[in-house]
């Protein structure tokens, strides 16, 4: 076997200069053999590690053994999992696809200077379990040789059938995955995308709605959360049943699961409890927390994990309140969680995107408006498109970044008001237009030590299903940052208007592609701090 | 329990030299503190073993800093590898926790992205991990692997016996 003489070629340094955050790689250091570190105690290793991102992590944990061991300890895990800043999940959202590969975007700063020329290929990549492994094993056995090896190595990959083989992503808590069935949101799995470990949720005990189960519509709502203190995950799923004629909920039946039982318990709820249209679950301070919307009105639904038991929450007044009378029927209010705090966006109104925050849990009057963002307009054209924008945040307030999303032409824009304003990205390498951005924290957190109970088995997609390629797996995603003219064309051929207008405080608008501005005031409230703070993340989805 | 009735705290570090410090900066360092606070009578002078008048000056300017509200100034750039473990060493005996962390995460910033050779020569690591268990491991965490961004692996070094 050679050995190199030479580890680091002199053009790779200069790479790496640049790249680094300012640190210079001499070229020589490769030549030494000198330990720079040996015998320092192992609490400081341990220090070191938790300092690091997530992905420098997992090459540590191959040095060697004791620090692999180190690095899995729950313990370790939990420590690093409370230091890692929110990145974001993106997904093909084709329904033709089955989209089980996850691309993780890390929101840092690095990141956001491509220029428009290059396109910086999306890594890491996850990839989301296989629902049923055995079937599709089946249905695709004369494409695989005899040791379950895709024979066609590289180009074709295996047949799947989106609607049988695709997971819907229902949330992310505390770095775990839910995972539901597309059509039914029947929860099936949770996983960790980044260990790759998973569990399969216990089969439905629900049988009572089984009788005219064609005149009656129900529908499945499902979330998981965490209780931080038990450490138990636990699942919640609702079954509603809405009336024959309206669209109003007639009766409920909750279950819950905590994760590693295998039972499914039945949930005590008061019989005059109407369930709304439930959106972006979010667990929050042990309880889960869904927007609820009833026609015009809005409120929010709080389950708490510990009691498990419904119990009212307060919402924000001014948010609300504003859109019962909206005529649109058009709301756009998403709900997210950093840090411990709830957030809220209101990105109805095109001229302003706005976020709030429960600066104290529970308390109703604690809703603090933190800021608009007046320059930025969705003007997707004509009010009655059904978009939803999303808004959650990415970083924490004090810091302040938000993306934005126009699903229709693979674009989202990142904008951090001290930084670096608003830049525009774009997806490639996709023949699916739809993109779904989810945020999640990166953890290692294994869900061993997480479940309760022998009776789960907690399997792993690296034993078998991650080598199988799928045929729409063939394609790589990478961002380009488009520049004017690109984004001229884009706005050309997509079927959505959108523009981003610049409005200055006199009333005039012009167009520009850059430079928002942040207004201190607004007519309906006041801005909490008037320094840039948080991060959101606004996207449109379908 | 005495204390020292001036304001200043003399710490003598190995090499020698005296540092007359500010209380406050001598609070920082929770092993200084404790010394003190252990004395039946006036402390005349500490002596701080590992740690080494260039320690004390690079204490000083981020002690310094860090009242001005400019701590995020602080740079161990321009120290190698070798003075910043020295360094993290001896704020990590002086147990002054902001420092530590400030140092870690510039030794964490130095590993980033770097590959497990590297790690390991910087730590003075041996690889005791048979072939296969290195194999196996690389694979189930491959996707942290590949990126442009990261430095490639130097194969030969997982065979080493």
């Amino acid at each position: 076997m050679k050995r190199k003489k030479h580890s680091i070629s002199p053009t790779r340094v200069t790479q790496r200069c640049n790249k680094a955050k300012g640190k210079v790689v001499d070229e020589e250091e490769s030549h030494q053999l000198c330990p720079y570190f040996a015998n320092i105690p192992s609490h400081i290793t341990a220090q070191i590690l938790l300092q690091l991102p997530i992905k420098s992590l997992i090459i540590c944990r191959c040095v060697c053994k004791m620090w692999k061991t180190l690095i899995s300890e729950p313990h370790f895990a939990k420590l690093h999992f409370e230091k890692t800043p929110v990145s974001l999940m993106i997904r093909t959202n084709d329904h033709r696809r089955v989209s089980r590969t996850l691309y993780l975007l890390e929101c840092e700063p690095e990141k956001f200077e491509i220029g428009s020329d290059n396109h910086v290929k999306l890594q890491p990549i996850f990839k989301l379990p296989l629902r049923d492994a055995k079937s599709l094993l089946h249905c695709n056995r004369f494409v695989l040789d005899k040791n379950g090896e895709s024979s066609n190595s590289g180009r074709q990959g295996l047949y799947s059938k989106p609607d049988l083989d695709k997971f819907n992503i229902v949330n992310s808590c505390n770095g775990l995955l839910c995972l539901s069935d597309l059509s039914t949101g029947n929860p099936l799995v949770v996983c960790n995308p980044v260990t790759g470990e998973f569990i399969r949720l216990p089969k439905a005990t629900i049988t009572r709605f089984r009788l005219n189960t064609t005149q009656v519509r129900k529908k499945l709502q499902t979330a998981l959360g965490f209780l931080s203190k038990t450490n138990e995950y636990k699942v919640i799923k609702m079954l509603i049943r809405y009336g024959f004629r309206s669209n109003d909920c007639e009766s409920v039946i909750v279950e819950i699961n905590t994760l590693g039982t295998s039972l499914w318990r039945n949930v005590e709820v008061d019989s005059q409890l109407s369930i709304p249209r439930l959106k972006y679950p979010t667990c929050v301070n042990g309880a889960l927390h869904w927007i609820g919307f009833e026609g015009q009105q809005m409120s929010i639904l709080c389950f708490c994990l510990e009691s498990e038991r419904f119990q009212s929450f307060p919402s924000p007044p001014h948010v609300f309140g504003n859109h019962n009378n909206s005529t649109y029927g058009n709301t756009n209010i998403t709900m997210g969680e950093l840090k411990g705090f709830l957030y809220i966006c209101d990105s109805t109104c095109f001229s302003d995107v706005t976020m709030w925050v429960m600066n104290e849990y529970g308390n109703g009057d604690s809703w603090t408006k933190l800021y608009n963002i007046d320059t930025l307009v969705s003007s997707l054209g004509r009010p009655n498109l059904s978009h939803c924008g999303l808004c959650l945040p990415v970083k924490h307030f004090e810091e302040g970044a938000a993306v934005l999303l126009y699903h229709s032409c693979n674009c989202f824009i990142y904008y951090e008001p001290d930084k670096y304003g608003f830049k525009v990205f774009q997806i490639h390498g996709s023949r699916s237009d739809f993109f779904e951005i989810i945020p999640h924290i990166p953890s290692l957190i294994s869900l061993k030590d997480v479940i309760k109970g022998d009776n789960i088995e907690v399997q792993n997609i690296h034993s078998r299903c991650a080598k199988f390629k799928l045929r729409e797996e063939n394609e790589t995603l990478s961002l380009s940052q488009p520049n004017d003219e690109d984004l001229e064309r884009i706005r050309r051929s997509s079927s959505f208007d959108f523009e981003i207008i610049n409005i200055s405080s006199d009333g005039d608008m012009s167009s520009s592609s850059s430079d928002g501005d942040i207004s201190s005031s607004s007519s309906d409230g006041d801005i909490s701090s008037s320094s840039s703070d948080g991060v959101f993340f606004y996207g449109l989805i379908i | 329990m005495a204390s020292s009735s001036s304001n200043l705290i003399s710490l003598k570090t190995s090499d020698g030299t005296v540092f007359k410090v500010e209380r406050a900066l001598a609070k920082t360092m929770k092993t200084v503190q404790a010394i003190i606070e252990e004395a039946d009578a006036n402390i005349y002078m500490i002596p701080i073993h590992n740690v080494f008048s260039h320690h004390m000056d690079m204490i000083i300017d981020y002690y310094k800093l860090s009242v001005a509200g400019k701590s995020k100034e602080f740079s161990v750039e321009k120290l190698d590898n070798d003075e910043l473990k020295d360094f993290l060493l001896a704020v990590h005996y002086l147990n002054m926790e902001d420092l530590f962390e400030v140092l870690t995460q510039a030794v964490a910033d130095r590993l980033e992205k770097k590959s497990v050779g590297y790690v390991r020569k910087y730590f003075g690591i041996e690889n005791d991990f048979t072939p296969e268990e290195y194999a196996a491991i690389r694979k189930k965490n491959d996707w942290a692997f590949k990126g442009d961004d990261i430095e490639p692996e130097e194969d030969e070094e997982k065979q080493e016996e």
